[in-house]
């Protein structure tokens, strides 16, 4: 049975006046969401908001029929989620610790724990050191207990926050893998700043900044809109600001000492130009860049926040 | 030295910027000041009576005591984080990598922390200093200001107390670092404070246990222990040698490890680059093909057996890492060790040893364990509560489909699993202890409900309010805080007056096991303050779960508002419920100390104390008859806790004056009087607050008319109290006496507020301890009472059919009747009007003494405890021993019987009633009469209440100055005459170990003296002056004039005023015939002792010897010979001249002196040569210490050459 996650008009202010979420809505089908958005665009508080970790003042959440919000317990057990940058007791093996997990999750029957425990550390592939303190985890194996954790009791809804950071390329390949596969069925929301992830796995996606939603679609095509309207040319350094000033730079990347620039121009801006075929990342840098031109002439001023971001 | 100047400018700016700086400093600022100002605040610390608020000696004791208490986590929360600091917030690597050396890194770091907590310890000087210049202080109890404390304590204990401290939490955080390690490190150091404290009350080993006190505590009361209350108020820098080694040991102790640390500290990080464990080699390669097999089906359930399950396993999880963790393990251990050093401690009674029996031993644990209780209670309900936040796991946790009571009572029950282990431990380490006592009787029932039923649920309580803290408060170290706060209220309220634990969290009424009533009376209190303090718990647990944090955000407004919102029906339901249990036993609770009892703190105890006298006084004096002959008839019903006394009194006006009114006082407030006939006399007055009345005859009494007084006195207790309970009537054990029994006629005064302070409180004008020694009037009575002299008596007693009970007198009849067993006592001979009741299911041991001459035989009996047979026999052989010294050397007995009877540990103290001699089950009856003693504890005590048979009960003083001398002090002479006797060739090696310690008690307890002291002529019932100087000088006199010419001179003085009408003996009288006893060379020494305080500072200062040509020995002895004269308060001046008679001893290998001989000495400084026989190994000045010395100690020495 699909089920769909509709969030409707959430918003958050935290008490220290931070406003992380304003006025967010998406529709989140069955199979792999990206969540892509920049450090502090309001993706861990809308993660969290999802796994009843905090309530937000304005707006609603549906997991099929069950309300989230109201109905926080009835998500609960459903739920798989594997925070952003989290920890587990050091002293503790990994297979006592996915037992013990596996028991808070409702499955009280020792012989179907045991077999559930062993067949998920099987798959994460760390069945060889589930004797060792999970203290003495490399970076990805904790993450890959970390999904093995949330994989536990039939999760409907799986909720990943960025959990390849950090990961050497060989891990993360692992990792996307292993998500890719158990996202054919189920919800799954993958929150990232890396648009590779979501570019490789997600048949769907949102880009947020700021707590706002700039775009929600299926990533080909939002690469299509592109097609045809991506330009590159290299210059050099000291010529950036000219260029981010006469046209709409996307992004900006370090080459060969020099600068590769990536523009955005319904036709050909000019002889320097050539076109190139665009990808997920044009997308992602194109959102964020109309969000912050359309943010400046709201305000009326300059942003001089784009390289930082571009650099990225 | 710039580098070191830098870091530390750099750490004292950090600390300057840092709150916990000015709180800590507020703190001890507070707390000093506070204790100075409040009244009453300084009596922990000695400012009792004489001894100023502000007296130096006062001061030092709490500064030193909060200077333990504050400086330890002051210290080291700021020495240890002065390094780890920058480890916890990765920082050290930014330092590392700067041309920074290590020395002066670690050591700026250390001295800037280490200033920084002197710093805020000098609150303490400052808060102490400005708080004795308070204008509101009673003028009369502060001396002059004076800086020279202040500077002394700082520089003397404190600044290097927090040295020590900061080196250890330095050293053990800088090298671990980990900063837990250091909190490790200093429970370490606690222990050994806790164990060197256990060897002071050993006289062989005090000066050990004062050197090696860590904090300085021990040392500086070991210093002042002989101290005059004079001498306390005036001394500010006390410089002794003990005080000396002491610091100059624990300060290289301090310095030592500090330099350890700079040594072995190495300025890299450590190895992994951060801190993260060691990781795996490698991680295993992935296997892609073993990805596609589907996960094996799983039911998840939901429902409450679903819960319990989890349940079950977070609460084994959470229980697991408590107890598995090693600060854990590593404060049982020093839990472990530190109730052993208190099993030790506790069962050693100065020179003698009690059995290690279980209700001790669970005194013990209770002792032992609060203090790592408290800290596994405070600290781990920390760590529970903040366990998943600080491993960064709270978001796996929250989302979990779990209840939030789920994770809470699984916390809860670590908590109480972690102190059930403690207890646990200690009853491990108690029962190991008892065995290696080879004391089997173990009792494992008793420990069972003793942990089970009070300890556990005790701190089950506490610990469900440490972890409620932590969820409410929802910030650990805030939570620390208030947890310490309600743990110091809950001890600071009764002291504040504040008594009722109703209202004082977690408090219960005193409860007293006693192997004869078992828990008894106490079990209904007990057990329904545990119901009352349960259900506040439960309460507190229901609040709890409604403010569990959930998730990630958790500003107040939003917690409220979840806590509303789960605010559901049943859970509404379940805090109504647990409320209304709370205020229902509540209610109950109150009912029974307030309603059924009364309830009566302190205050308004003293309140009425006060009216007694202001409204009664006037009628002191007046001439009222005296009681002649009691007659009672008591009925106990001891498993009702109810008994009721009817009696007859015969009253003779024994004046010269005709009486027209009576003046009658029950004494006992509990006591109900359903009957008091006086004929022919109308009530005119009726206190009833103060159950005073006074009647007015009809017709005058006329001097020599006689009538007769029938009352009934009933007391039935009911319920339970707040405050101690009435241990008068039990089930098993019932012991009450006259004073309650019994209407009293006339004012007495003993009623009166004594202590000097609370007087002046109260307006009332200063007063005399006891009438003068030449009050006249006063001599119309005997120190035991104010309404009679000598009486016929007889008691017809009932109880139930299992116990015996008994009263002073013989049996004449024993019968049953109405299911009651009854028994008759008459006395043949007029006893002093001081009589008592017991009933108890006693074992009986019999035996007889018959007078070595032949004669009436005198039976001997002992009423015991069937669990406490020890000493029995011991007790019979004492008797013996007593009867066989008293009848040949004072005179006949005046009874043919000797009874003992054993009471419940309600009271410890033994009691000498005509033939009839109550005592106390923790006394003699668990002694430990089997091992080496120095004290014999059942011979000493079963003798000195022997002697009372004659030293009170033929010979009373009158009720003035030196009264006691003739009971107290006899007795206790009379006691040492038996023992030295029993003893035999064994007398003189094992009188002077009692007697040490009767010198060093009577030292002790002088600076304690509330008024002033006075010479033993002049006792006024002061119990270091008539029991232990009383015992130094009476056994030293006999040595001097001879036993046998004291004897005489005691048998004369009894011959001359045994069993006398008023007006009663005066001290006077027996001095007279201990003058006409004392030779004129030694009649001095009779002054100095009876009429004077005189102390002596005898010393040798050489002792060398040389052996002759003829294989003898010249001892040469060079001695100082000092002697002083003290005034009431202390103050000593140094007697004008000497014309002393002083032994002089020089001893071998064994303990028999090879000389030993009276010199005379009429210099301060002399030099002797004595011709010896053997080589002398130890030689000096009155090395028995006969005489009063405040350095007994050094009036030998080792012979040199």
């Amino acid at each position: 049975m699909p089920t769909t996650l509709t969030i409707e008009n959430l918003s958050k202010t935290y008490a220290n006046g931070v406003r992380a979420l304003r006025g967010v809505s998406l529709t989140i089908p069955t199979g792999m969401f990206g969540l892509l958005g920049p450090n502090g665009a309001g993706k861990s508080s809308l993660m969290r908001t999802i796994a009843t970790l905090q309530d937000p003042d304005e707006g609603s959440i549906a997991l099929g029929d069950i309300d989230v919000l109201r109905n926080k317990d009835a998500v609960r057990r459903v739920l798989g989620y594997l925070p952003q940058d989290f920890g587990v007791y050091p002293n503790v093996d990994a297979a006592t610790m996915l037992d013990h997990f596996a028991a808070l999750k409702g499955i009280s029957d020792a012989k179907q724990r045991k077999a559930i425990v062993e067949a998920l550390l099987r798959r994460v592939n760390l069945w060889d050191v589930r004797k060792n303190k999970l203290g003495g985890y490399s970076g990805g194996m904790r993450q890959r207990f970390g999904i093995a954790q949330a994989l536990l009791g039939n999760p409907r809804l799986i909720i990943v926050d960025e959990p390849t950071a950090g990961l050497d390329p060989e891990e993360r390949n692992r990792f996307l893998n292993l998500l890719a596969e158990i996202g054919e069925h189920v919800v799954v929301i993958l929150s990232t700043h890396i648009v590779e992830d979501v570019a490789d796995l997600c048949t769907n996606m949102a880009i947020i900044a700021n707590g706002e939603v700039l775009r929600e679609g299926q990533p080909l095509a939002a690469i299509d809109e592109l097609r045809g309207k991506t330009w590159k040319t290299t210059i050099e350094r000291g010529q950036l600001e000219d260029y981010e000033r006469d046209y709409r730079v996307i992004s900006n990347r370090r080459s060969a000492g020099r600068v590769l620039i990536h523009v955005f121009a319904e036709a050909h801006p000019g002889a320097s130009f050539e076109p190139v075929a665009p990808d997920l990342e044009d997308v992602y840098f194109n959102t964020l860049a109309r969000a912050r031109a359309d943010a400046a002439g709201l305000a009326e001023t300059a942003s001089t926040a784009t390289s930082s971001l571009g650099a990225a | 030295m710039s580098q070191f100047l830098d870091v530390l400018r750099f750490e004292l700016a950090f600390r300057r910027r840092h709150a916990p700086l000015w709180i800590f400093t507020g703190v001890t600022f507070s707390s000093a000041f506070l204790s100075v100002v409040i009244d009453g605040g300084m009596d922990p610390f000695g400012a009792v009576g004489a001894i100023a608020i502000n007296s130096p000696a006062a001061l030092h004791s709490m500064m030193l005591m909060f200077c333990l208490i504050l400086g330890l986590v002051i210290t080291t929360a700021f020495v240890a984080a002065a390094v780890n600091r920058d480890h916890d917030f990765g920082a050290s690597g930014l330092f590392f990598a700067t041309p920074l050396r290590k020395l002066p890194y670690l050591l700026g770091r250390f001295s800037g922390s280490m200033l920084a907590a002197w710093f805020m310890i000098a609150g303490l000087a400052l808060g102490a200093l400005l708080g004795s210049v308070m204008p509101w202080l009673d003028p009369e109890r502060v001396v002059g200001l004076s800086l020279t404390p202040y500077v002394y304590v700082l520089g003397m204990f404190l600044f290097p107390n927090l040295l020590l401290i900061g080196a250890i939490a330095f050293a053990a955080a800088t090298l671990t670092r980990r900063i837990m390690f250091s909190y490790v490190a200093l429970l370490g150091l606690v222990v050994v404070y806790v164990v060197s404290g256990n060897y002071i009350s050993n006289l062989d080993n005090d000066f050990i246990a004062a050197i090696s006190d860590p904090f300085g505590i021990r040392t500086y009361e070991f210093a002042i222990r002989y101290w005059t209350p004079a001498e306390m108020n005036s001394i500010g820098a006390p410089f002794t040698a003990e005080i000396l080694i002491n610091r100059a040991i624990w300060i290289t102790v301090g310095l030592a490890l500090l330099g350890l640390t700079c040594v072995r500290y190495r300025m890299v990080l450590p190895s992994g680059g951060g801190r993260k464990r060691t990781q795996l080699d490698l991680p295993p390669p992935a296997k892609t093909q073993a990805q596609s097999q589907p996960l094996p089906p799983v039911t998840p359930r939901y429902d409450w057996r679903g819960q319990l399950a989890a349940l079950h396993v977070q609460a084994r999880a959470e229980i697991r890492a408590l107890v598995r963790s090693t600060p854990f393990l590593v404060i049982v251990l020093f839990g472990v060790g530190n109730t052993l050093g208190v099993a030790y401690a506790f069962i050693d009674r100065g020179g003698t040893t009690t059995l290690p029996v279980t209700h001790l031993m669970l005194t013990v644990i209770a002792g032992g364990m609060s203090a790592f209780l408290l800290i596994v209670l405070v600290f781990y309900a920390g760590e529970l509560i903040h366990r998943e936040r600080k491993y960064k796991a709270s978001e796996l946790f929250d989302t979990l489909p779990v209840p939030n009571w789920v994770p809470l009572l699984a916390k809860l029950a670590a908590m109480i699993v972690g102190m059930f282990v403690l207890l646990l431990a200690a009853a491990a380490t108690t029962t190991a202890f008892q065995l290696s006592k080879g004391y089997s009787h173990l009792e494992i029932g008793l420990y069972v409900r003793n942990l089970l039923l009070i300890q556990v649920q005790q701190w089950a309580v506490l610990g469900v309010a440490a972890i409620v803290v932590q969820v409410l408060v929802n910030q650990k170290f805030l939570g620390y805080m208030v947890m310490v706060l309600i743990i110091v209220a809950q001890l600071a309220l009764p002291a504040l007056h504040f008594e009722h634990h109703l209202y004082n969290f977690a408090s219960y009424p005193p409860t007293t096991y006693s192997d004869m009533n078992g828990y008894g009376h106490f079990v209904v209190g007990r057990a329904t303050f545990a119901v009352y303090w349960g259900a506040a718990a439960i309460l507190l647990v229901l609040i709890a779960e409604l403010f569990w944090v959930r998730g990630t955000d958790s500003p107040l407004a939003l917690r409220i508002r979840t806590a509303r919102a789960r605010l559901t029906r049943g859970r509404t339901a379940a805090i109504v419920a647990a409320s209304l249990i709370w205020l229902a036993v509540g209610g109950f609770i109150f009912y029974n100390t307030n309603v059924v009892n009364e309830y009566r703190p302190s205050a308004e105890q003293e309140r009425l104390q006060a009216r007694y006298e202001r409204d009664y006084k006037q009628h002191q004096g007046l001439a009222q008859p005296r009681i002649t002959a009691v007659e009672i008839e008591a009925d106990l019903y001891p498993d009702e806790r109810r008994v009721a006394v009817r009696g007859t009194l015969h009253l003779v006006n024994k004046t010269t004056a005709p009486i027209t009114e009576i003046h009658v006082l029950s004494r006992d407030p509990k006591v109900e009087v359903a009957a008091l006939e006086l004929p022919g006399a109308t009530l005119a007055h009726f206190d009833e607050e103060l159950r005073y009345r006074i009647f007015t005859l009809d017709a005058a009494m006329q001097p020599g008319d006689s009538f007769t007084v029938t009352y009934e006195f009933r007391k039935h207790l009911r319920g339970f109290v707040n405050g101690s309970a009435d241990n008068t009537v039990v089930e098993n054990g019932t012991f009450f006496n006259s004073m309650s029994f019994m209407p009293h006629f006339g004012y007495s005064d003993s009623l009166e507020l004594t202590d000097p302070n609370i007087r002046r409180k109260h307006d009332l004008p200063p007063r005399p301890r006891m009438a003068k020694i030449d009050d006249l009037e006063a001599r119309g009575n005997s120190y035991i009472s104010t309404d009679s002299d000598w009486v016929k008596f007889a008691a017809t007693v009932s109880t139930v059919p299992d116990q015996i009970a008994l009263a002073p007198g013989y049996l004449e009849r024993e019968w049953v009747e109405g299911g009651r067993r009854y028994f008759r006592y008459e006395m043949d001979a007029p006893i002093l009007n001081f009589w008592s009741v017991l009933s108890a299911r006693y074992t009986v041991e019999r035996d007889e003494w018959r007078p070595p001459g032949g004669g009436q035989p005198v039976a001997i009996e002992i009423f015991y405890h069937e669990s406490h047979p020890y000493n029995v026999a011991k007790m019979i052989e004492a008797i013996k021993a007593s009867l066989d010294y008293f009848t040949v050397e004072f005179s006949p007995y005046q009874h043919r019987q000797v009874r003992i009877l054993e009471f419940p540990q309600y009271a410890s103290f033994a009691q000498s009633f005509p033939n009839t001699i109550p005592y106390s089950e923790s006394l003699g009856f668990i002694a430990d009469a089997n091992a080496d003693q120095d004290v014999d504890y059942v011979l000493y005590v079963t003798s000195h209440e022997v002697a009372h048979q004659w030293w009170a009960h033929q010979v009373i003083g009158a009720n003035v100055q030196g009264a006691t001398l003739m009971s107290e002090s006899l007795a206790q002479y009379s006691a040492l005459m038996v023992m030295q006797r029993y003893y035999g060739a064994d007398a003189p090696t094992k009188m002077p170990k009692f007697m040490k310690y009767e010198l060093d008690r009577y030292l002790g307890a002088r600076g304690a003296e509330a008024l002033e002291e006075l010479p033993l002529l002049l006792v006024e019932n002061q119990q270091y002056i008539h029991y232990n100087k009383a015992s130094v000088v009476l056994f030293a006199l006999a040595q001097y004039i001879g036993e046998d010419a004291l004897n005489g001179a005691l048998r004369d003085y009894i011959a001359e005023v045994g069993f006398q009408e008023p007006p009663y003996t005066v001290a006077h009288d027996l001095y007279a015939h201990l003058q006409a006893a004392t030779p004129a060379r030694y009649q001095y020494l009779l002054a100095d002792m009876f009429e004077r305080i005189t102390l002596y500072d005898n010393r040798a200062l050489a002792a060398t010897v040389r052996e002759r040509d003829d294989g003898r020995f010249d001892l040469t002895l060079e001695v100082q010979v000092r002697k002083l004269y003290a005034d009431g308060k202390g103050v000593e001046t140094e007697a004008e001249t000497l014309d002393d008679w002083i032994e002089v001893g020089a001893y071998g290998e064994g303990d028999a002196p090879l000389y030993l001989e009276l010199h005379r000495f009429d210099e301060t400084a002399d030099t002797l040569t004595i011709l010896l026989d053997e080589r002398p190994r130890r030689a000096g000045i009155d090395p028995r210490n006969l005489l009063i010395d405040r350095a007994p100690r050094d009036n030998t020495r080792a012979v040199e050459g």
